[in-house]
C-alpha cells in the first residue's frame, strides 16, 4: 500500500482525531511544554528575586502575606520531532511497516503543529524529510517516505545520533524506528541522545525471522548489511541458542530504556500500526 | 576410475551448503563463539561422506564384475537331492530334506552368470526335475517340488547318472544326502555333501503275521527292531487288531544296531488289518509303524469229477483240515478237479487230458519227453512247487486254443502245464498221466492243486502280511478288472497291468476284483534308513553357497549409501 494512498491517509486522520482527544490542546502548538515562561496560562507562583519582571508580581498575595510573589505562566512553544528511520538492509522485511509507523506519527505531529524531521539511518545519516511544519506539508512527507528504500551498509546508531546533534542544536524528541539489531550496540547512541537533552522514544519493529531460527543443517550465513559470510551447522541446540540470544538482546534493550527513562514499544508487523500508535497515545502520548 | 571424476563433482555440488541471509549476524557470532570449536568428527564428516560414496561406487562396479567365491572352472552343477525315508529325520527345527533343499538353493543362488545347473531327486528312483539351465527360478522351483518319500535310497541310480552325465560334459555331481543307503566307496565323480545329525532312532525293520496252521484262530507275530542309539533303550510295541483294538503291549529292550527278531503268539487273531506301533517319539517316525494284513481266507469249494478221485479228494481234504482254504463239496463248487475231460464247470483243473478236441485244446499222440522246463517263471500256480523234478509221463501233443498261457513245456515245446480261457470259462490243464507218473505221491501234487485253486479263484497267492515300501505286487490275472484304493485316498482306481507298485505310501492298500476284496499293508522295513547315523564320510569339495558375492556387494553399496544419506540428512537438519 502506498503511503499516499487516500485510504491510508484516512486511517492517519482517524489516528490524529484520537490523538487530539487524548492529548487535548488548541491548534497552535498543542503540546504543552514543561518549561515556564511568557504565556497566558497560569502555571505557578515563585518568590520575587532581583531582575524578575515586576509586572508579574501578584499584589493580592502581597496584601495578604506581605511577601512579594510573581506569577509563572506556561511557555507554549512547538516541538521538533526527529524521526530516525532505520533504512539498513536488515529492515527490508519490515520496512513498509516501519514507514507506516513513522508516517502515522509524523502525521499527528504535523497536524499538532509540531516540527517534523525524518532521517534515514544506515551506515550514515540520510535526510528524508527536512524540518517541516504545518498540515500542508503532510503529503510531501508521505511522498518522501514512499520513495525511500533500504540501502546497504551496517546501521550505526551512535554515529547517526552524533551526526544528528551536529546538524541540529535544538532539543526535541528523537524517535528511532528500527529493529535495534545494531552490531555495535545501542547503549552509547541512546545515552548520547539523553546527554544532549533530547527526549527519546524507541520504536522497535522485529518480525518472526528476526526472532525465530528456521535454519537447519549446514548453511552459509550471510549478513544482509555487511555481506559477511560464515559456514555453520545449525542443529536444535544452535537454533535455541540463537533465539535465546535475541530474547536476551531485547530484554537488555527494555531494561536499558527503563533505566534511562526512555520510552520503548516493541512490535511486529503482525500488529496493525494503528494499534501500536493508539497504544502509545493511550499510555500518555509521547510525553515522558 | 573414469566414473570417479563425475562422482566427486556431483558430491561437491551436493554437499555445498545453502546460503541464508540473516539480520542478526553479530548474534550468530555470539552464539557460535560460545560453542566449543567444531569437533574433529564434524570437520571430517564431509571427507567421510565422500569416501563412503566412493566406496559404494566401487562396490557397485565390483558387483557388476560378478565375482565368485570359489573357482569351479566354470563347471556346470548337477544337484541330486536324496529324499528317501531317512531324510525325514529331524535336523535342528526342520528335517534333513528341508536342510538339503536349503543347501541346494544356496548353491543355485551362487551360480556364476554362465554356469548351468540341473536338479534331480533320488529315492527309490531317480528323477530329473530340471534340465541344465542358467535360470535360477527354474532350478529353485525344481528344488521346491521335492517331497519326502517313504522309500529306500537307490544308490545305483545315482551311479548310473554319474556315468551317463559326467562322461559327456564337465559337470560336478553333488549328492545331498545323509549317507544312509549310500555306499562307502563312492566314485570320484559323485561328491557326497552330507546332511546329517546324530539322532537316536528306533524302527521296525521286519514284520510278519501269519495264522499258525492247524491252530484255528491263533496267529504268530514276528518283528525285528533296529536302533541308531548308542545305548539300550526300553520301549513298548503296541499291537492293534482290526478296529484298532489294542491286543498286546510288548515291552522291548532295544540294543544299538539291528536286533534279533522276536516272535509272539496272538490268540483269537481275527483276519483283517493289524498295526504294530512304537509309541516312543524319535528322530524318524516313518519306521515306527507297520501295517499288516491277516487275510480272510474263505474256503474254496472244490468238487472232484474223476474216475480215480481218491487222491484228488484227499488232496483237497488235506488243505480243508489245516488252513481250511479248500473245502471238498459235491454241489455248487467254485472249482472242479477233473480227469480226462472237462465238464461244464467254469473253473477247472484238468489232469490227464484225453485225446480229442475240446475247448481246452486238441489233444494228440503221447510224447516221450516229459521233462518240464519253465516257460513262465514265478507264476503263482508254480509257487512252492518244483515241477522240474516231476516227470510228466503220459504227456500228449496238444494243439492249443487261441487264448492260452503255457507255464511248463518240454524240450520240444509240447505244453505240459498251461492255462486256457474260453469266454468266462477258465481251466488249468496238467498234461500228464496221473497214475503213470505217480504224481499222486509227489509232495507237489497237493501244493499244485492248492495253488491252482487259489489262482483260479483270483486270490493272492502269496501270504505276506506286510510289504516294504518300494515293493511291486503281482496281481492275479486281471485283464483290467482289479481296482485299488491307496492309503489316504477315498476312491478306487483301476489297475491295468499284472503288477502294481512300487508301494510308495505307508498304510493299507485295498484291492478288489470280481472275486472279492483284499488288502495289503506296508512298512518301511529298511535297516539302512532306520539307522539314521550313517558313517559314510562327506566327500564334497568346497562349493559356493548362499548369495553370490555380487549380491553382497550390492547390499554393501546400499548400506553405505544409506549411511551417507544419514550424514547428508544431518547436514540438512543438523
Amino acid at each position: 500500500m502506498l503511503l499516499t494512498d487516500p485510504a491510508f491517509i484516512r486511517r492517519l486522520e482517524s489516528l490524529y482525531l484520537l490523538a487530539r482527544k487524548v492529548l487535548g490542546g488548541t491548534l497552535q502548538a498543542d503540546r504543552k511544554s514543561t518549561k515556564k515562561g511568557v504565556g497566558i496560562t497560569f502555571a505557578d507562583y515563585s518568590e520575587y528575586s532581583l531582575g524578575d519582571d515586576y509586572r508579574a508580581i501578584d499584589w493580592r498575595v502581597y496584601a495578604r502575606l506581605n511577601s512579594l510573589m510573581i506569577k509563572l505562566f506556561e511557555l507554549e512553544e512547538d516541538v521538533t520531532i526527529y524521526f530516525l528511520l532505520d533504512i539498513s538492509k536488515s529492515m527490508e522485511s519490515k520496512f513498509l511497516y516501519a514507514r507506516q509507523l513513522v508516517a502515522a506519527l509524523a502525521y499527528i505531529a504535523l497536524h499538532s503543529m509540531d516540527k517534523v524531521v525524518i532521517y534515514g539511518m544506515a551506515d550514515q545519516l540520510t535526510p528524508i524529510v527536512r524540518p517541516t511544519l504545518g498540515r500542508g506539508k503532510t503529503l510531501e512527507v508521505l511522498k518522501a517516505l514512499d520513495v525511500v528504500t533500504t540501502r546497504p551498509g551496517a546501521s550505526d546508531l551512535t554515529q547517526a545520533v552524533r551526526t544528528l546533534s551536529r546538524w541540529h542544536r535544538k532539543r526535541g524528541m528523537v524517535i528511532p524506528v528500527s529493529d535495534f539489531l545494531f552490531g555495535d550496540g545501542f547503549e552509547e547512541g541512546l545515552k548520547f541522545l539523553k546527554y544532549t537533552k533530547h527526549e527519546v522514544f524507541c520504536l522497535q519493529a522485529q518480525d518472526q525471522r528476526d526472532r525465530v531460527c528456521v535454519l537447519k543443517g549446514d548453511v552459509e550465513l550471510e549478513c544482509v548489511e555487511t555481506g559477511e559470510k560464515r559456514k555453520i551447522t545449525v542443529a536444535g541446540k544452535e537454533a535455541a541458542a540463537y533465539e535465546q540470544a535475541v530474547r536476551d538482546w531485547n530484554v537488555t534493550l527494555a531494561q536499558f530504556c527503563a533505566r534511562q527513562g526512555i520510552g520503548l514499544v516493541s512490535t511486529t508487523p503482525d500488529e496493525p500500526f494503528e494499534q501500536v500508535v493508539q497504544g502509545i497515545l493511550r499510555r500518555g502520548g509521547l510525553v515522558a | 576410475m573414469l566414473g570417479l571424476g563425475p562422482l566427486v563433482a556431483v558430491y561437491f555440488l551436493k554437499v555445498r551448503p545453502r546460503r541464508k541471509p540473516t539480520t542478526a549476524f553479530f548474534l550468530w557470532q555470539t552464539v557460535l563463539s560460545q560453542k566449543r570449536a567444531m569437533s574433529l568428527w564434524q570437520r571430517l564428516r564431509d571427507i567421510l561422506s565422500l569416501l563412503l560414496m566412493i566406496l559404494a561406487f566401487i562396490a557397485v562396479v565390483l558387483a557388476l564384475c560378478a565375482p565368485q567365491w570359489s573357482s569351479d572352472q566354470g563347471r556346470d552343477l548337477l544337484i541330486v537331492i536324496d529324499h528317501s525315508a531317512s531324510m525325514s529325520t529331524q535336523y535342528q527345527t526342520a528335517t534333513r530334506l528341508a536342510q538339503a533343499q536349503r543347501v541346494a538353493k544356496g548353491m543355485i543362488r551362487n551360480l556364476g552368470p554362465n554356469q548351468q545347473a540341473a536338479v534331480a531327486s533320488v529315492s527309490a528312483d531317480l528323477a530329473m526335475l530340471s534340465h541344465f539351465t542358467t535360470s535360477p527360478k527354474s532350478l529353485l522351483d525344481a528344488v521346491d517340488q521335492i517331497k519326502p518319500s517313504v522309500c529306500v535310497l537307490n544308490c545305483d541310480a545315482v551311479m548310473g547318472l554319474a556315468n551317463q552325465v559326467v562322461g559327456d560334459r564337465p559337470v560336478r555331481l553333488v549328492l545331498l544326502s545323509d549317507g544312509c543307503g549310500v555306499i562307502e566307496s563312492l566314485p570320484e565323480a559323485v561328491e557326497l555333501f552330507k546332511i546329517s545329525s546324530v539322532k537316536d532312532n528306533i524302527g521296525l525293520v521286519a514284520c510278519d503275521l501269519q495264522v499258525v496252521p492247524g491252530s484255528g484262530q491263533s496267529a504268530s507275530l514276528y518283528f525285528q527292531l533296529a536302533s541308531s542309539a548308542d545305548h539300550v533303550i526300553s520301549t513298548e510295541v503296541c499291537v492293534q487288531g482290526p478296529g484298532q483294538v489294542t491286543r498286546k503291549l510288548i515291552p522291548v529292550e532295544v540294543s544299538p544296531g539291528v536286533n534279533d527278531p522276536e516272535v509272539y503268539g496272538l490268540d483269537q487273531a481275527e483276519s483283517g488289518t493289524w498295526t504294530l506301533r512304537l509309541d516312543r517319539p524319535d528322530a524318524l517316525a516313518l519306521d515306527n509303524q507297520a501295517c499288516l494284513v491277516l487275510p480272510d481266507k474263505p474256503s474254496i469249494r472244490v468238487a472232484v469229477d474223476a474216475q480215480e478221485a481218491f487222491f484228488l479228494q484227499h488232496s483237497v481234504m488235506a488243505f480243508a483240515q489245516t488252513d481250511g482254504d479248500l473245502l471238498l463239496v459235491d454241489t455248487m463248487p467254485d472249482l472242479v478237479l477233473s480227469q480226462g475231460h472237462l465238464g461244464q464247470a467254469k473253473r477247472a483243473v484238468l489232469f490227464d487230458p484225453e485225446s480229442g478236441e475240446g475247448w481246452w485244446g486238441a489233444v494228440g499222440e503221447p510224447v516221450d519227453d516229459g521233462v518240464a522246463r519253465d516257460v513262465v517263471k514265478e507264476h503263482p500256480v508254480l509257487e512252492h512247487c518244483d515241477l522240474g523234478a516231476v516227470s510228466f509221463v503220459g504227456a500228449r501233443e496238444i494243439q492249443l486254443p487261441r487264448d492260452h498261457l503255457v507255464l511248463l513245456e518240454n524240450s520240444q515245446g509240447v505244453p505240459l502245464l498251461y492255462r486256457v480261457r474260453d469266454g468266462d470259462r477258465c481251466a488249468l490243464v496238467v498234461n500228464m498221466d496221473l497214475k503213470g507218473s505217480e504224481f499222486y505221491y509227489s509232495a507237489w501234487f497237493p501244493v499244485l492243486i492248492y495253488n491252482a485253486a487259489r489262482h483260479m479263484m483270483g486270490h493272492q497267492t502269496t501270504d505276506v502280511a506286510s510289504y516294504s515300501t518300494d515293493s511291486v505286487l503281482k496281481l492275479p490275472d486281471v485283464r483290467g478288472r482289479v481296482q485299488v484304493k491307496r492309503p489316504g485316498h477315498e476312491t478306487y482306481e483301476s489297475v491295468t497291468s499284472d503288477t502294481f507298485g512300487p508301494l510308495s505310501s505307508l498304510g493299507f492298500y485295498h484291492f478288489n476284483n470280481e472275486h472279492g476284496v483284499w488288502s495289503v499293508g506296508t512298512g518301511l522295513y529298511a535297516p539302512k534308513e532306520t539307522l539314521v547315523n550313517s558313517g559314510v564320510p562327506d566327500t564334497s569339495r568346497p562349493i559356493g553357497r548362499g548369495w553370490a558375492p555380487s549380491v553382497w556387494l550390492c547390499v554393501l553399496a546400499l548400506w553405505v549409501l544409506l549411511t551417507e544419506c544419514g550424514l547428508y540428512h544431518r547436514r540438512k537438519v543438523g
